[in-house]
């Protein structure tokens, strides 16, 4: 489906399984022990001082974006090519997502340059699991981009990494706002789940209310049943994560890095495999090193080509997509056209990886 | 404090075969909406007798998808109860519309009146949402011959009250789409998810469409879950006939207690699910302590269903809400019992001990 990763099938560990068993069985199925270990990891592991489990990459950008203060009727820059979770995250919250278009076909993320001068905020994407210049930081900063709360250059952004979780995203600012996704395609999968990484409380604070309704009774302890008197001091959603994919989550972080190091040497596998083709792997070969790639992005000498490419893959039994522009941009137009995502599975060797552009360059 | 295990509000248990049905999907691999999510849409839209059951991330969301069906946009307006959990309203703010809060019908029955449902209607109304308060039907009858003359939807929010029934029917099923719950502390569990029902082809259409993220939200569920609610499910109607029988002791123990008042009739518990025992005391202004001396005296863990919504922050003084006395005595009066399928008749009547000493 257009926008989405392709889902391949993910081998789970003995200790995958009993993670989720032992959550499972001890009946404390919401907002309990393994929610909170796994935010802990999360901590750790991103280096953001407050990390919010939530229900999906697509909450967790609208999380976000409530917490930059976007609302209703406000506009949104997202990238007009690979966007369509920071598109369904701004309409979510009321917002209107403005497509800007994106760098070049082999290299598909926004155009930082082209970003509209009367955005709140833009949602940068750190496309396809390749990290994205973010406005503010250490990037050539755009026009003017406005936020709401006037803090300056860096006022008004959320990165989205929710196609590249495990990639190096570089510094974060004093106000940085990640998501990332726990998707059954994600470099982390659990099957639905997101990830909010805040550097500022007080953005921390906004996402691990607007979660859970807005409740100010806290965590739904299960030894209390409700607490007293719980108010309700916003309009919140049910953004929560439950305590056996954390468990889940939490058991595959500790192999996330081996993950992305097997992905890293099948994407230069495939470079090497479609040297003297008329295909190549998107990105420069020098961006691989802190990419985390969600799949193996091939561009093709032209829309034909790729279209031929597609089925024969089909016909191999190879998954793979392509997505469609969200605007009548012309790079985003020419990414739509020529680019061929093949699904990365993380026991894909290199072998395996060599067959597969093989038979997309039909050589 | 007493000697003897406290008494939780609920309680899950978790039998090996939910385990191993759980796990053998991990085997498998296949983590995002699949056979297990659609085999369990089959057997619950089997189980309510409706054409379509869409399987979502919770009953929020399953609310969220069908004001979305039932045309609700910004400007218009939805009628809810005022005592409900502040979902039922907040998905009506989702879609930019306006929760307009009803009453309720009184002590005996805490579910909309249908008269003051009435009144709530303006041009603007696109839909009137009951709830099946506690797990007993709500005036559906009276609401859907309302909607129909007023032209608007009736939607159900069903979360307490999978498999209740009114007149051999399922609730959920008298209106445009059902919204139901399995949240961990609800009669059948998961710990997040949800389901929306309809018999309306369209707005199934745009349910499946709107779980995902092309149709503007990530509201899916996923294997493994419903691979566990499919294991649930099959327990369900054992456990809510225990919750019945549970009841009926609550009610036998309580019926002479006049410090108190138990809402419905005892012939309302055969078709109710039982999803929490509700009381409401005579004397709202106790309620703080009775909670905490049953705490604290007697381990006993009781919740509030619910805050009033009208007079919560989110949604209190803003023009057009009406002072709605029943919802409003209600929120003050009502206290939650512990109830829950393994919960036994001696804890039932030790609960009652323990109510009757502190009141």
């Amino acid at each position: 489906m257009s926008g989405r990763l392709p889902e391949v099938e993910r081998t789970l560990s003995a200790e995958d399984r009993v993670a989720v068993r032992e959550a499972l069985a001890s009946g404390w199925w919401t907002m309990g022990p393994r929610i909170a270990a796994f935010e802990e990891a999360l901590v750790r592991w991103s280096g953001a001082p407050h990390a919010l489990a939530v229900s999906s990459g697509t909450a967790a950008l609208a999380l976000a974006l409530l917490a930059r203060g976007v609302g209703r009727g406000d506009r949104v820059a997202v990238a007009a090519w690979g966007a369509l979770g920071p598109t369904a995250a701004a309409r979510l919250v009321g917002a209107e997502p403005v497509p800007v278009d994106v760098r070049a076909a082999d290299d598909p993320r926004m155009d930082l340059d082209a970003v509209p001068g009367d955005v709140v905020a833009v949602v940068v994407t750190h496309a396809l699991g390749w990290v994205a210049d973010v406005p503010g930081q250490g990037a050539a900063p755009p026009g003017e981009v406005s936020g709401r709360r006037g803090r300056g250059a860096v006022a008004g952004v959320v990165e989205d990494a929710t196609q590249a979780v495990g990639a190096d995203l570089g510094p974060a600012g004093p106000a940085t706002l990640r998501a990332f996704s726990l998707s059954a395609a994600s470099q982390l999968p659990v099957g639905e789940g997101g990830v909010v990484a805040a550097w500022e409380e007080e953005a921390a604070a906004r996402v691990r209310l607007l979660r859970s309704h807005a409740m100010t009774s806290g965590t739904w302890d299960r030894h209390r049943g409700h607490s007293d008197a719980y108010d309700v001091v916003d309009v919140g959603f049910n953004f929560r994560l439950d305590e056996a994919r954390a468990a889940l989550a939490t058991s595959r972080l500790g192999r996330l890095a081996e993950a992305v190091a097997a992905r890293r040497a099948a994407l230069a596998a495939a470079r090497e495999a479609l040297d003297g083709t008329a295909w190549r792997v998107a990105f420069a070969a020098g961006d691989d090193a802190a990419a985390s790639p969600a799949i193996l992005p091939l561009l093709a000498p032209d829309r034909a080509a790729r279209d031929a490419a597609a089925g024969r893959l089909d016909d191999a039994g190879a998954v793979a997509t392509s997505w469609a522009a969200a605007a009548d941009l012309p790079r985003a137009r020419e990414a739509a056209d020529r680019l061929l995502l093949v699904a990365l599975p993380e026991d894909l060797s290199p072998g395996a990886v060599g067959r597969t552009v093989r038979v997309v360059a039909h050589t | 404090m007493s000697a003897a295990p406290g008494v939780p509000l609920f309680d899950l248990a978790v039998p090996e075969e939910d385990l191993e049905a759980v796990d053998a999907v991990l085997a498998s691999g296949r983590l995002a909406q699949g056979e297990q999510v659609a085999a369990l849409e089959a057997a619950w839209a089997e189980h309510l007798g409706v054409r379509h059951a869409v399987a979502v991330s919770s009953c929020t969301a399953a609310l969220h998808l069908a004001y979305a069906a039932a045309g609700v946009g910004p400007g218009d307006e939805v009628v809810v109860p005022a005592i409900t959990f502040a979902a039922t309203a907040a998905a009506v703010r989702y879609l930019g519309a306006t929760p307009v809060f009803a009453d309720v019908a009184g002590e005996r029955d805490l579910g909309m009146d249908p008269e003051d449902a009435a009144v709530r209607i303006t041009d603007r109304t696109k839909a009137v949402c009951v709830v099946h308060f506690a797990g007993y039907p709500g005036a559906v009858a009276e609401l859907r011959a309302l909607c129909d003359e007023r032209g608007v939807a009736l939607l159900e929010d069903a979360a307490h009250a999978p498999s209740a029934t009114l007149d051999g029917r399922r609730l959920g099923t008298f209106g445009l789409a059902g919204a139901f719950s399995f949240f961990s502390n609800k009669v059948l569990s998961v710990g997040e998810g949800g389901m929306l029902t309809t018999d309306d082809d369209a707005v199934a259409d745009a349910a499946r469409a709107g779980r995902t993220p092309e149709g503007g939200a990530n509201l899916r569920m996923d294997e493994p879950r419903a691979a566990l609610l499919r294991s649930r499910m099959r327990r369900m109607e054992d456990e809510i006939a225990r919750r019945r029988v549970l009841t009926r002791r609550y009610r036998e123990l309580l019926a002479e207690e006049p410090r108190v008042v138990v809402p419905y009739r005892d012939e309302d518990v055969e078709r109710s699910s039982c999803y929490v025992m509700p009381v409401l005391l005579r004397d709202p202004e106790r309620r703080p302590e009775v909670r905490r001396r049953l705490r604290e005296e007697h381990g006993v863990q009781t919740s509030v269903l619910y805050p009033a919504v009208h007079e919560l922050s989110a949604y209190a003084g803003r023009p057009g809400n009406a002072s709605l006395p029943r919802a409003e005595h209600a929120a003050r009066a009502e206290v939650t019992l512990p109830l829950f399928a393994t919960l036994d008749e001696a804890t039932v009547e030790r609960v009652v001990a323990a109510l009757r000493s502190v009141l």
